[in-house]
This record gives C-alpha cells, sequence and structure tokens, in this order.
C-alpha cells in the first residue's frame, strides 16, 4: 500500500509528538501514574483506540515493525484499520508475528509468547481510573492516587466476594504498580495480569478520550490486589484449544451451530497459527484429520 | 467530719421573659452537714428548699456564697467547680433522688438502676444483682423489670428512682420529697433505707412534706424561713 | 468520664464569615476523653459551621483547633499535612451526617460500608472483615442477614446506625455528629438515642453533638453550649443549662419547648 503523502510522517505533527513523549517520559518515570496530556482529534471516533495510536504515533521510526491485536486477533476491523492507519501515514513495515513486531498495539490482550526488552506495548484504555466506580469526582481520586489512599479498591473487591463467593473480577483488575499506585491494566483479561509484573517490555497505556497516559517500565514490580484469604488467581480452562491444544492460553469460546455447539480456541490467533505450523493439533483438528 | 459547709449562699432568678424581672429567693444561708447528720429543710411552699438543694447538686448555679462539698478527701466549692468536676462529684460523692424519674425511653428498669453501679467499675453481672436486690425491696414485681419504667405508675416510676439513688453508697445524699406518692408499707421501705445509709455515715439532706416521714428520718431541720429575701 | 486529665480537642477564638455573613464568632472550649459536649441553638445560629471548623471540614478565618494525637502532642490540625488530616479523619475520628446518605456509600452493601475503613487503613484479610462488619451491624442492631443489602433497600433510622457502624469500626476516639435524630420518626429517635447513648459510653468517646432538639441534647450531653447569631452565649454542664438558663436567649429557648 502506497504512503499518503501531505501527512508528517506517522501522521501527528512533531510538536503534538514532543508533548506526548513528554508525558510518556513522566510516566515512565513515575510507574502507574497518569499523566495528563492534550490528546488530538483523530481521524477516528473515541473508542477506536485514538490514545494508543497516538502514543504509537510519537514513538514509532521508520524502522519498526508493528503488530496490532485486538481481542487477541489480528485480522479484526479495529486490528486491519490501525495497521493501514500506519502503514499509509508511515509507511513502516507491519506484521502479525510477535516476535518480529518490536511496538505491539493492543486492545484486550497482551500476547501469549514471552516479551523482549527491545519490544514496546502500547494498550488502548478506555477509563484509566481504576477508581472511578467507587468514587465518580476526580478531583476526589487523585487526591486518593496523591496521598495512596486505596482502601476503596478493596471494597470493590470485598463487594465481589459478598455477592459471588470469589472475586468475580476478570478483566480490568486492578493493580498496583511498585508498590505505590493503584493502576488499572486497561480492559485486558486478569490472566493477562501477571504478564505485566516484571515484564522485560515496556507497557504505555494511552486513553485518548479521558487524555491520560500511563506506564509500566521494564522490570516493574506489578502486583494485582486480593485478599490474604481470597489470593489472586487468573482464570483456567477444563478444555484445550480446538485447534492448536494448547492448555496454557487464554481461550475463547466460539459457537459453532444453532445446536448449542461450542468450541475453545486460543484468543491469541498468532500464537495458534504457529504452535499449528509447529505440528500441535487440537480435537477439532484431530477429529477432522481422522476422517 | 463535716461533709458539707454551706456559707452565705444566696439565689436569685432573672426572669428575661418578664422585662428582667429579678426573683429573690434565698440569701445568706449558712448550714453544715456531718457524715451520719439528717437534716431536715423546712419553711413554706416557695421558701427555696428545693432551690438550695439544687444549688448544693450543681443543678442550679449558685451566683453568692459558697457550697463546700468533701470530695475525695478535699473540699471543693460546688458554686465554682467546673462541670467535670461536678460530674465527678456526682458519680462518686452526691446522690440525688428528687420526686421525678427522668426516664430515657427504651431502657429497662432493671437498667436505670445498674446504670450508676456500672459507672464505678462493677461488671454487668454485679450490677444486675445489686438492681434486682433493691427493685426486690421496693416491691418492683419482676415482671416490670425488663420494661422501660415510662409506662409505669407514678408510685412505680418513683420507686426506681429511689432504688437508682440507693444504688451506689454516697457520703452525701439528697432527698427531695423521696416519699411523695408512696403508699405506707413503701413509705416504710425507704424510711428504713435512708436510715440505713445515715447510720452507715451518710450525710443527708432532706425536703419532706410529711412530718411523720420528716420525724422519722431527721434529727434536726433547718428553716429556711430566716434566709427568704424579701422580693 | 475517664480519668484522662489532658483535654483531647481545645478550641480557641474560633471565627469564620461567609463574606459579610458571620459563621461562628470567637468560640473557644475543650473536650475531654470520654466527654459529650451539646451544640444547641436555632437555624442559622452556627452550629453546624462551629461543628465542620472543628472537624477539619472547613478552614476557620480565625482561631486554633489543636487535637491530641495517639502520639500524646496537642497538634493544630490545620497545620497538619494533608495526609496526616484525613488519616485522622477516617481512622481517630468519625463525623455522623443528618442525612445518612452524605455518610454512607450508598452503591456498596451495608457491609463494605462498615469494612471501608478498615480497608483504608489496611485491613486485607476477608474473613475478619467480614466478622468486624458483622459484629458491629449487630451492635447497632441491624440484621446480620442484611449484610450484603445496600443502604438504600434500608429504612432511615437502620440507614444512620449503619453510618454509625461505619463510623466507629476503626475505634475512633472523637465523634462529630451534626443532628443525627433529625428526619426520624420519634419512636425511631428513641431507640437511635438509646443506641447511641450505650455506644459513647461503653466505648469511652468524646463526642460533639450539634442537635436543635433539647431533649437529645439532655440525654447524650455532659455539657452543653449554646448558640445565639455564631456566637456561644452560655455554655455549662447540661442539666444546669436547661434548667438554670442565664442568658436571654437559653431562657427562651428553653421555655419554647415540650418538656425539655
Amino acid at each position: 500500500m502506497a504512503e499518503t503523502s501531505g501527512y508528517n510522517f506517522a501522521y501527528l505533527d512533531e510538536q503534538t509528538k514532543r508533548m506526548i513523549r513528554r508525558a510518556l517520559l513522566k510516566a515512565i518515570a513515575v510507574p502507574g501514574y497518569q499523566v495528563p496530556f492534550a490528546s488530538r482529534e483523530m481521524p477516528m471516533p473515541y473508542g477506536w483506540g485514538t490514545g494508543g495510536i497516538q502514543v504509537t504515533a510519537s514513538i514509532v521510526g521508520r524502522d519498526d515493525v508493528l503488530k496490532v491485536i485486538d481481542q487477541g486477533a489480528d485480522d479484526t476491523t479495529n486490528a486491519v484499520s490501525i495497521r493501514k492507519f500506519f502503514k499509509r501515514t508511515a509507511g513502516i513495515e507491519t506484521t502479525t508475528q510477535t516476535h518480529e513486531a518490536n511496538i505491539i498495539q493492543t486492545r484486550h490482550r497482551i500476547p501469549e509468547e514471552d516479551l523482549r526488552a527491545d519490544q514496546i506495548m502500547v494498550f488502548q484504555v478506555p477509563i484509566p481510573e481504576p477508581l472511578r466506580f467507587l468514587e465518580p469526582r476526580e478531583t476526589e481520586t487523585r487526591k486518593m492516587h496523591a496521598l495512596e489512599e486505596y482502601g476503596l479498591m478493596h471494597v470493590k473487591l470485598y463487594e465481589d466476594i459478598s455477592q459471588h463467593g470469589h472475586i468475580a473480577t476478570t478483566y480490568a483488575y486492578p493493580v498496583a504498580v511498585k508498590q505505590r499506585y493503584v493502576m488499572d491494566p486497561s480492559p485486558i483479561p486478569k490472566f493477562d495480569n501477571p504478564k505485566i509484573n516484571r515484564s522485560p517490555a515496556l507497557m504505555l497505556f494511552g486513553a485518548g478520550r479521558e487524555k491520560r497516559i500511563y506506564a509500566v517500565p521494564p522490570f516493574t514490580d506489578v502486583h494485582s490486589l486480593d485478599f490474604e484469604d481470597f489470593p489472586f488467581e487468573i482464570q483456567t480452562w477444563r478444555e484445550a484449544c480446538a485447534l492448536c491444544g494448547a492448555t496454557g492460553s487464554f481461550l475463547d469460546e466460539i459457537v459453532t451451530d444453532d445446536a448449542g455447539g461450542r468450541m475453545f480456541v486460543c484468543s491469541d490467533t498468532d500464537f495458534c497459527e504457529k504452535r499449528r505450523e509447529a505440528g500441535h493439533a487440537g480435537p477439532a483438528l484431530a477429529a477432522e484429520g481422522a476422517v | 467530719m463535716d461533709m458539707v459547709r454551706v456559707r452565705g449562699v444566696g439565689k436569685s432568678f432573672k426572669l428575661h421573659a418578664q422585662g428582667g424581672a429579678e426573683i429573690a429567693v434565698v440569701g445568706g444561708v449558712d448550714m453544715t452537714v456531718a457524715t451520719g447528720d439528717a437534716i431536715a429543710l423546712t419553711g413554706a411552699s416557695g421558701v427555696g428548699k428545693s432551690t438550695l438543694m439544687r444549688m448544693i447538686f450543681g443543678n442550679y448555679l449558685c451566683p453568692e456564697g459558697e457550697i463546700l462539698v468533701r470530695h475525695g478527701g478535699c473540699w471543693v466549692d460546688v458554686a465554682r467547680a467546673d462541670p467535670r468536676a461536678i460530674i465527678d462529684i456526682r458519680r462518686e460523692t452526691i446522690g440525688y433522688i428528687s420526686q421525678f424519674l427522668r426516664v430515657i425511653p427504651r431502657v429497662p428498669a432493671l437498667e436505670v438502676v445498674a446504670e450508676p453501679i456500672r459507672m464505678r467499675g462493677a461488671s454487668e453481672g454485679e450490677s444486675r444483682e445489686r438492681a434486682s436486690e433493691l427493685l426486690t425491696r421496693l416491691r418492683i414485681p419482676e415482671t416490670l423489670w425488663s420494661l422501660s419504667p415510662v409506662t409505669f405508675s407514678g408510685g412505680e416510676q418513683q420507686r426506681v428512682n429511689i432504688a437508682r439513688g440507693f444504688a451506689v453508697p454516697y457520703p452525701i445524699l439528697l432527698l427531695d420529697e423521696p416519699t411523695a406518692s408512696l403508699d405506707k408499707e413503701n413509705r416504710d421501705t425507704v424510711i428504713e433505707m435512708i436510715d440505713e445509709a445515715r447510720r452507715g455515715g451518710t450525710a443527708i439532706i432532706g425536703i419532706f412534706h410529711d412530718g411523720n416521714v420528716r420525724a422519722a428520718v431527721c434529727e434536726r431541720a433547718c428553716d429556711l424561713t430566716q434566709y427568704r429575701l424579701a422580693s | 468520664m475517664s480519668d484522662n486529665h489532658e483535654p483531647l480537642l481545645v478550641v480557641d477564638g474560633l471565627s469564620k464569615r461567609y463574606g459579610a455573613q458571620l459563621g461562628c464568632r470567637d468560640v473557644g472550649f475543650s473536650l475531654w476523653p470520654g466527654e459529650v459536649v451539646g451544640v444547641v441553638g436555632e437555624s442559622g445560629s452556627g452550629k453546624t459551621t462551629l461543628l465542620n471548623c472543628i472537624s477539619a471540614r472547613l478552614t476557620p478565618d480565625d482561631g486554633v483547633v489543636r487535637y491530641r494525637t495517639r502520639l500524646g502532642t496537642l497538634s493544630d490540625i490545620y497545620q497538619m499535612s494533608e495526609p496526616e488530616r484525613r488519616m485522622l479523619m477516617r481512622t481517630d475520628w468519625a463525623f455522623v451526617h443528618q442525612n445518612p446518605r452524605d455518610g454512607l456509600r450508598m452503591k456498596v452493601s451495608a457491609g463494605a460500608n462498615v469494612g471501608e475503613r478498615l480497608m483504608a487503613v489496611g485491613a486485607r484479610h476477608y474473613g475478619n472483615i467480614r466478622g468486624a462488619a458483622d459484629d458491629w451491624l449487630s451492635k447497632v442492631e441491624i440484621d446480620t442477614g442484611r449484610i450484603d443489602d445496600l443502604p438504600a433497600t434500608f429504612s432511615g433510622g437502620m440507614q444512620q446506625r449503619l453510618q454509625i457502624a461505619r463510623n466507629l469500626v476503626t475505634g475512633p476516639r472523637l465523634v462529630f455528629m451534626d443532628e443525627p435524630t433529625g428526619g426520624l420518626d420519634v419512636s425511631v429517635q428513641a431507640r437511635l438515642l438509646d443506641l447511641m447513648r450505650g455506644l459513647v459510653g461503653e466505648l469511652g468517646l468524646a463526642a460533639v453533638i450539634v442537635t436543635h432538639d433539647l431533649a437529645v441534647a439532655r440525654l447524650l450531653s455532659h455539657r452543653l453550649m449554646v448558640m445565639w447569631r455564631g456566637e456561644v452565649v452560655e455554655q455549662g454542664l447540661t442539666d444546669q443549662v436547661l434548667d438554670d438558663p442565664q442568658h436571654p436567649y437559653t431562657q427562651l429557648l428553653v421555655s419554647s419547648v415540650l418538656q425539655p
């Protein structure tokens, strides 16, 4: 695809990128702290990842290789259009393979494959404020962050246990970053929370509508909040991936017909494909092969 | 040993709603009460008996003179003491039994009586036991103990009030018509209780309209008519 | 009252104006541990302004409010750092609002409402937090079977009792109450009063209670301050102030009520 002419490299003008980079540096310096930034209008609606795109646009270089995932998949509308956007405005190379990319923009997932120190994760964040559920006043939540008053976060977890018998929050599960700021890791499943902890990759979070940027630098302690008698746990599945047979990955449930047929498959499409290429086969493929 | 020394006490009320009218009650009252003494305040109605008693209890301000009370081995002037000191005196030194029980909604009779005992540090069990004894002695049927005295008859309320007043021993006891609405049997019991307290060393100051009760309880009288001020 | 001889709260020369409007002027008093002080007066007399000023909720124009912290030092609450002050407000102090909706989190269960202050000071054991919530609900006579219900499903009296439980769970030493029985039915009031009287006595709490109801003041407070046009016109032992009022306004106030 040809590079669109008439736009600055990666769409944003250089002054805007500088402004965003400053916010990013501050965010990295104060892990988990929400840094306000002058979010720009982007040529797509809020909710489509305008925060993540601005962060990516500010850090991307001509030699970078970009991967974009949405719900773990590289081929959904959001992922495809964002990839296309950067191809046209920056002329950079894109990929669907995790190990090839050095910038991975994401909504909802962190790849199953272990990340490396030369990779950067960029998260699209809808609501950056983890305390908002219980305290709608922004003035108050900022003060609570400043004074490290996080009791309220546990009130939410308490409510979960009292209503469901366990902590029922499954995504956007709050974490404490470096024993200081409580942060919403964006709407990733709690399954992915442990991947942020001491990750070698830099994690950047951009919220376009809310005009906030925050970050987790490499090798930072990230602790998922919990109770002593109700420790943090990730989701597990009884099934293996129907396609690749993986047992330790995050699975999506897919309804296959109107008769209640369903199967579980890896949400990370790249991970699943690689396993299949390597010769692994799940029950669905094995059955097919047997026919 | 002297327990109460009233010196030159005077009191008048200023009624601001009536153009600041001053109503003089008493002036220059002198009185001394010692341990084991029982003194009756006498005089016609309105002479200031209750007023003097309330000043000794700290319920009315005493603008003139001094009211010395032996409290914990020291003399304290009730007329000048701060509220905290008066609360302390009321808990340990001066008991006051009036004609009317100020009832607290929902608090059962047994608790009303047990409270002062507990305030002095007794356990729940101890204080209830002592309270039961007193209520029994004053013939309050056990069926009523768990009820708030709000619904009791005047005589029953009065007896609950007396039980509360005698719940803990006080070195000084102020009695304002304690037997007013009691039948003979109960009146005799109360007289007995007062006498026991007096023999135990309590200094008693009382107001009794009933001459017989007064004669049975007190060995001397202080007629306040002599201290009456002309308004 | 406890035999602690050091005052817990010392207020001196406190004044607050709202532009040309007077809030309160030159108020001074001390409060000792275990002591309950009632503040009475009509609407607009400055009671609530005073309460807000001494509870670190409204900065006064003039005067000093000092509080004896658990370390034993008397500290000016407006000179403390904000974290220190907020810590004090949610551990050592309690504030009971007239309208329970102002003091409760209406969108979380009764149990979470009680547990919040515990979690705020670092409690991280669900079972213990729930146990404490259970315990406090029974103390304020709320059926523990309602522990997971939202406060919105409670009656006004229950909400007020829940607010009290929520405030007392951290074992505060000083409680501020703003018309705690206002807006409740008489029978509900009686239950609440009895409860508060019991808790204050049992826990040895010091309290400042703002009320326009003299009966409430008589029942709960050891001492009384009468406010009129922003000033304390009379103060003293509660029954003395009510039975032998000196100031013209107090006399008017006392004579205006049915059997205080």
